[in-house]
Parts: C-alpha cells; structure tokens; sequence
C-alpha cells in the first residue's frame, strides 16, 4: 500500500530516534546470540532492551504530540532517515 | 638538475647520514673498483658534477688519490683520519665520541655528527664542546625511527640548552653554525637533501643509486651503472610538488630524506611522522633563537621572523585540508 | 518511500556513507569459482580466518576509540566466498555484538555486516539461520553478471562450467528477504557486447539496482571504448522509451560524471577502510593483499598485534588526486567520475607506489561520459516535453 507523509522532523530529532531503533535492533540480535540465561551480559541485555524500548515509544509519543502528526487506527508511523520524513502506513 | 656526485669510496666509509655502514672484510677488496671510480671521475667532468668523496678509515693507494685529484671535490672523512686527510668535512659519531686530547686540535672545521638516540641526553654538552672548535656542525640524529612523545621533549629541551650557548658564540665574529638551529634562520623555501634530483651517488659496487643509504639500506633498487641517462623511475616525486605533506610545510631546514620516508612510511614522498615532529622541534627552537639574537641587538635583524605555529607535525593539516588543484598547478 | 524525482537511475547512498569505518574481513581465500576477471589471482585453501584471530583484530578496533574515530562500522566479510565460512562469521558476528555492547561503544548503535557473495550457498540452512539472526544488520550482495550468456563468460567453476543457474534460483528468496538489495556487474572486454541486455536482464529478474563497472586492470582492446559506448547509447534508449528511468537505477548513468575536476580529493577509500586477512594482517583494503597482487608485493599497514604502524597510513591519508595524476588527467575536460583502483595503480606502478595513477581507463571513460550525456540530455528533453504534454 502507498504510505502518506504527515510530517517532518530536524535533523537532530532524526538523529535521537535514529540512534534508538538501531540500538533496539542491535539489543533484539544480540539477545540472540546470548540467549542463555548464564551469559554474563544477559541481566544487563535485558534490562537494556527494556529501557531502549521504552524511551523509543516515549520519542514517538511526544513528536506525534508535538507535530500532531495525522494517526489512523491499524495504521502506524514510519521515518525515511534521509530525509526526515514522517509517513503513515498501514499496519501489515 | 645534478648539482654534485657522492662516491663512497669503500663499504666501510664513514656514514655521514641516516644509514649504517657494513662492517669491513677485507680493505682492498672493499674498495670501490678503480675502473668505476674513473668512470665516475669523468662522469662528473662531463657534467659540471662537484663531488664528495666518502673516505673510509685506511689510506688508499696512490692511483685513488690521483684520480679524486682530477676533479674538484670534498672528502667526507671518519674523525680518526683527520690528520691525514687535513680540510675535510669530519664525521663524529656519538657512540665514539673523541676523548678531550682528541679534539683539542681541532679549528674551524666542518663536522657532521651523528647522535645515537640512546646519547640523546649527552646532546647539548656534546655540541658545547664541539661549537668551539668548528665553523659548522650538521647533526645527524639516528634511531628517529625509535622516537616517542619523551625523545622529542628531551630534544626539545637540549635544544633549548644548546641555544643558549649558540646566542653566547653569536658575538663573536664568526659564529658558528649549526645546522637544526641556524639553517632554518636565513630560508625562505625548502632547502632538503633533494638525493635524487640534486646528486646521486656512486656506490662501492660501481652502481648509481639515489643516496647511499639506498645502497646499504637496501630500501631501493639501483640506478645501474654509470650513464648519460640515468633512468630513475617516477623521478617526480623526488620533487617537492608531488609531496603532498613537505609542499604546504614551511620546516624549510628539514632534510626530508626519502631513505627514511621509504623505510617508514613506504613512499619516498611521504615523511614519517618522527621526521615532521623532530623538524618542527628544530623549527620552533629555531624561531625562539632568532627572537633571543634580535632582543639582543645582534646580526640577524633583518632574517624575517618565523611564524608562530600550532601544529607540529604539517599531516595534522594535509589530513584535513587537501590544496586545491589550482594552487597544486601553480607548485 | 515516494519523492518527487521521478528519476531513480543515480541509486541510493550506502548506508552512513563516508561517515563509516569499513573494516574487511578475508575470512578465506577459496572460492567454488574461478571468475576469470577475478582480481584474487591466488585463491587457496589454506588461507582460512582462525576465530582468535578475528577476535583479536575486533578487541583491537574496539579499543582503538582515540585513533579509529567513526562512530559507525561496516564489518564487511569477503573471500573468495565469504558464506563458504558462515560458521565461523557467525561467531565473529556474535563476538563483535557482545563486546561492543559491553564496551558500550558507539559501533553498537551503528553497524552492519556486509557481504558480496557468489549466491551458490544462498539457500544454505546454516546462511539461513545466520541472516534471520541478524538480519536487520545485514547487507548482502549476491553478485549476478546478467544474462546467462554474459555471467557464464566470466563465472565459471574450475572445470569451466558457467554458474548461472545456481546463483539464479537462489535470487527470489534474496529479494524476497532483502527487497532492496543491488547487484555488482563487472564488465572486461569480452562482456562488452553483452552489457546492454545484461543491466535489462538483471532488472527484469527484480534487482532494481544495478552497480556497475568496468576492470582496472589493463585488458582493453582497440575499439572496445566504441563498443561499449554503443552498449551504453542502446541501454539509454531503452531505459527512456520505456520510462525505466522510474523505477530502476544503473551506476553507468550519473549527473556528476564527465566535468572537470573541481576538488583534489582521492577516489578510492584505501587507508580509511582496513582489510584484515586470516594471519591478521592489517591492509589498506583487500587489493592491497599478496593474493589480490600480480607484479608488487603485499602492502601491510600492521597486525592485529601490534596494531597499525601509523606512519604507514600517512601517505594514504595525504594522498590526493593531483599527486598520482599525470598532467592530462588534471586538464581533461570530463574528468569527474573517472575511477581508479589505489590497489590496481601499486600493482601496475613503475616503482613501489601509490602515488602513480594507471590510465588504462582513459578512452572507456571517456567513451561512458558521451554516453552518459546522450542520456541525460534525450531524458531531460523527454522529461520536458512530458511536462508540457500534461499542462
């Protein structure tokens, strides 16, 4: 489906979430590399992924407040990193 | 163009710069071939060439002598064959520093001494003793290879001591020099080594080769034998334009020796970052001295004062800042 | 994502482009191919990465935060076939994450494991496990010549059978997984008649990008440049009457290419990227390796012991282009995007440098450049007369 711009951001906002999606992906990877429960830096993984996930809705909470970014239910937001734009697509 | 030849008479003829000799087998077999020698002779007469001749510690024999007569020369000569060969530039090295009687003899000479690093700290009461008796001292420092961040400030500091001495002998009526504090006053463009486009050097096995420490060091091939055209591949960046760090540098005194580039940084064009810190070293010692000899009212008023700099090694800017091909096509 | 350029022919970017450090890791030096443009003329099977070794050369990177300052990494593995070592890079790739995330180094929020690969193993359960393990990581490259015709010329197996079909089949899992993914052509002079149908034929198979490029290497034979220049003219008709142009991009088509020089900056990356090989040697990039070198020997910037001899890297950073270029390259007219290989230029050089540009490239380049303005000018005319057209 075609995906509709509601919005842009600055640079230095692209660059906070940026930074928090690639953390969280890189948190969700290791973990499966780690996966036991013995590895030394489990405890310390997953309480990373917790707090990652949770600043990374709390970035997307407050710049859809801000922007009043345009929101459709079943339908979610979605950034192009190379140029800041915000997008609505459809959840799949 | 070729300005001068260096012939290095024999395997064992005093180094004079940045490359070891080979310990001597058997004198006379040694011995540049008497043959290679002529044609090296008269190369130089054909060509406007002065030449240098590197002696080694024995005396040669009389056909030598007569064939190095033929030709307006200089004799680089070890400490130890002074006497026998009087008006020669003399080379000392640290590590076989002449005893106190050795040196009282000595006046007005021409030395080139060369500092092992682990005489580093012996420097400035090396030199002390040396400026009394000579015109010019050109100082060698070897190992720079070994150099770290404490070797430079130790440097720095020694040079700092010589200065001191330098600006007392600079009353007199004709101060000595010195090569790292003096040379860099007087410039005002890059005055280097330039082996390669201003001399090339006969080697002991009769080969031409960009400097001899292309022959001992074996850091390059040779030029083959001796003839008019002298094949030196990529000569250009020999030159001062394809050097992309030494072309925006203004360490005009700084020998940029393509030996040791090649040895350290793999391209004859590019220092190593030991030769840009010791050169900026003797920069900036340079530039104190020229301030303390015009605060005292001596000759040197008129040199240009060298600008204060906050880098000491020119890669920190060529890094970032690439010339602009219009200013490169204007070198 | 839409834009409002129709015009997709230039590509996109590579990820944190110039703002990365490339690192390379030869995991081997044996491939199931013998690709006869293949730069590798050494492949063994002996040369093979050790684990401690890897492991040793990232703890190095890691640690060197003060002198290896990216804030982004591309670990890149190559081989021969890098996936012929999956195992083994899974286990370097697992290492890598944990450390970084242990040392909380900024590589941890930034960095991507990097393949080229032939694709024979892409349907492998052991890749297969490892790309859904990282697979937000990831960028794979599956390298595919063309038309069978074309990838058959060159991509062969020791015995000279073309591995067309076995890269093929693997190709709709590949786009299916990674719908963005570019394939890499090389062109020598025996492919030049294919070129046009091959960047058709690529397209047609879904790979929507298509990096392009012809060898450095001095294999070009008289009248290839006007070959390949009809190739290029062919290919640009076809792209414009069939409005390509939309949805598909070919690297021999750049605004940026054919003017003047207007800066002095180096092409290629060579000392900003490192190549680390199965002894854990350190080198300017993998041309830089003995097995990649016909005439020169290989060019070391350390190991993974002892670290980087930062006087090595000098002239690789100070490098420029002025400096390696002879005087008609200075002065030519259409000079921008004329490529050059530093690993290529030290193997072909007269001495032992870096700093003499080869030009076997010269009449090829020139020869793209026309055609690339044939496109650009017919596209832009069309473009104009379509605007008008709808107002």
């Amino acid at each position: 489906m075609k995906s509709q711009a509601v919005g842009k951001i600055t640079e230095s906002e692209r660059d906070e979430i940026k930074l928090l999606f690639e953390r969280k992906n890189g948190l969700v990877e290791l973990f499966k590399s780690i996966q036991e429960s013995s590895h030394p830096l489990y405890d310390r993984l997953v309480q990373d992924m917790g707090v990652t996930a949770t600043k990374f809705q709390k970035w997307w909470d407050e710049k859809s407040r801000q922007y009043r970014w345009k929101g459709v239910a079943g339908h979610h937001w979605e950034i192009n990193f190379e140029t800041c734009e915000i997008f609505l697509k459809k959840d799949r | 163009m070729l300005k001068y030849l260096l012939v290095v008479l024999s395997e064992s003829s005093a180094p004079f710069c940045y490359y070891e000799k080979k310990p001597r087998k058997n004198p006379k077999r040694d011995l540049l071939p008497l043959k290679s020698l002529e044609e090296a002779v008269i190369f130089a007469l054909k060509n406007n060439l002065k030449v240098n001749f590197l002696y080694p510690d024995h005396k040669l024999d009389k056909a030598y002598n007569a064939l190095i007569d033929e030709v307006d020369h200089v004799k680089i000569v070890p400490f130890g064959s002074r006497e026998t060969y009087p008006d020669s530039i003399l080379v000392i090295e640290s590590d076989g520093f002449p005893a106190a009687g050795e040196l009282k003899g000595l006046r007005d000479e021409n030395i080139i001494f060369r500092l092992r690093k682990n005489d580093l700290g012996k420097l400035s009461s090396r030199l002390n003793l040396l400026l009394m008796k000579c015109k010019r001292i050109n100082l060698v420092l070897m190992d720079i290879e070994a150099y770290g961040a404490e070797d430079f400030e130790q440097y720095r500091r020694q040079l700092e001591t010589v200065s001191d001495k330098m600006l007392k002998l600079s009353a007199k009526k004709d101060p000595p020099e010195l090569s790292v504090l003096t040379d860099r006053l007087a410039l005002d463009r890059m005055n280097n080594c330039s082996a390669g486009l201003k001399h090339l050097t006969v080697a002991p096995d009769g080969k031409l080769y960009l400097c001899p420490a292309f022959y001992y060091g074996r850091a390059g091939d040779t030029l083959g034998g001796i003839r008019n055209d002298i094949p030196i591949k990529n000569r250009h960046l020999l030159e001062l334009k394809y050097s992309p760090i030494c072309r925006i540098c203004d360490a005009y005194h700084c020998r940029r020796c393509v030996f040791l580039n090649k040895k350290l940084t793999l391209e004859v064009n590019t220092p190593s970052s030991q030769q840009c810190r010791i050169s900026h070293i003797e920069r900036e010692a340079s530039r104190l001295y020229l301030q303390k000899l015009k605060e005292a009212g001596g000759n040197p008023v008129a040199l240009a004062d060298i600008p204060e700099i906050a880098y000491g090694d020119p890669f920190e800017i060529v890094e970032t800042k690439k010339l602009s091909i219009a200013d490169f096509k204007k070198l | 994502m839409p834009t409002k350029d129709p015009v997709k022919i230039e590509g996109k970017n590579t990820w944190e482009e110039g703002r990365s450090k490339s690192v390379t890791f030869i995991v081997t030096e044996d491939c199931q191919l013998r690709c006869k443009y293949c730069y590798l003329v050494g492949k063994n099977k002996s040369g093979r990465l050790e684990f401690d070794i890897a492991k040793r050369a990232i703890d190095y990177l890691l640690r060197e935060r003060e002198f290896i300052t990216e804030n982004s990494v591309v670990l890149d593995f190559i081989g021969g076939e890098p996936f012929i070592e999956v195992d083994l890079i899974d286990r370097v790739c697992d290492y890598f994450k944990a450390r970084a995330f242990e040392e909380n180094h900024p590589w941890f929020n930034s960095y991507r494991f990097s393949f080229s690969t032939n694709g024979l193993l892409y349907h492998d359960d052991g890749v297969q496990r490892y790309i859904s393990k990282n697979k937000s990581h990831l960028s794979i490259q599956i390298t595919i010549d063309g038309t069978r015709a074309k990838h058959d010329l060159q991509r062969v197996y020791p015995n000279g059978q073309g591995s067309y079909d076995d890269v093929v089949r693997n190709i709709p899992r590949w786009l299916e997984q990674f719908p963005d993914s570019s394939t890499k052509v090389t062109v020598s002079s025996g492919d030049i008649p294919f070129i046009r149908e091959s960047v058709l034929h690529l397209w047609k198979l879904g790979i929507k990008e298509v990096n392009i490029n012809v060898v450095f290497e001095d294999v070009w034979k008289p009248g290839d440049d006007e070959r390949f220049e009809e190739q290029l003219v062919s290919l640009a008709d076809e792209i414009i009457n069939k409005k390509l142009y939309e949805s598909y991009s070919c690297s021999f088509f750049s605004k940026s290419l054919g003017q003047p020089y207007r800066d002095n900056m180096n092409w290629c990356g060579a000392g900003k990227m490192l190549a680390v090989d199965h002894l854990g040697n350190f080198y300017p990039c993998i041309r830089f390796v003995g097995f990649s070198l016909q005439k020169r020997a290989a060019l070391m910037l350390g190991n993974c012991f002892d670290g980087i001899d930062r006087n090595r890297l000098r002239s690789f950073l100070t490098l420029d282009m002025a400096s390696q270029s002879p005087a008609e390259c200075l002065d030519c007219d259409v000079a921008s995007g004329c490529a050059w290989c530093q690993g290529a230029n030290y193997d072909s050089a007269d001495t032992e440098t870096i700093f003499q540009r080869a030009t076997y490239l010269c009449k090829m380049h020139k020869a793209r450049v026309r055609a690339n303005n044939y496109f650009w000018n017919k596209l832009s005319r069309k473009l104009h007369q379509d605007l008008r057209a709808q107002s």
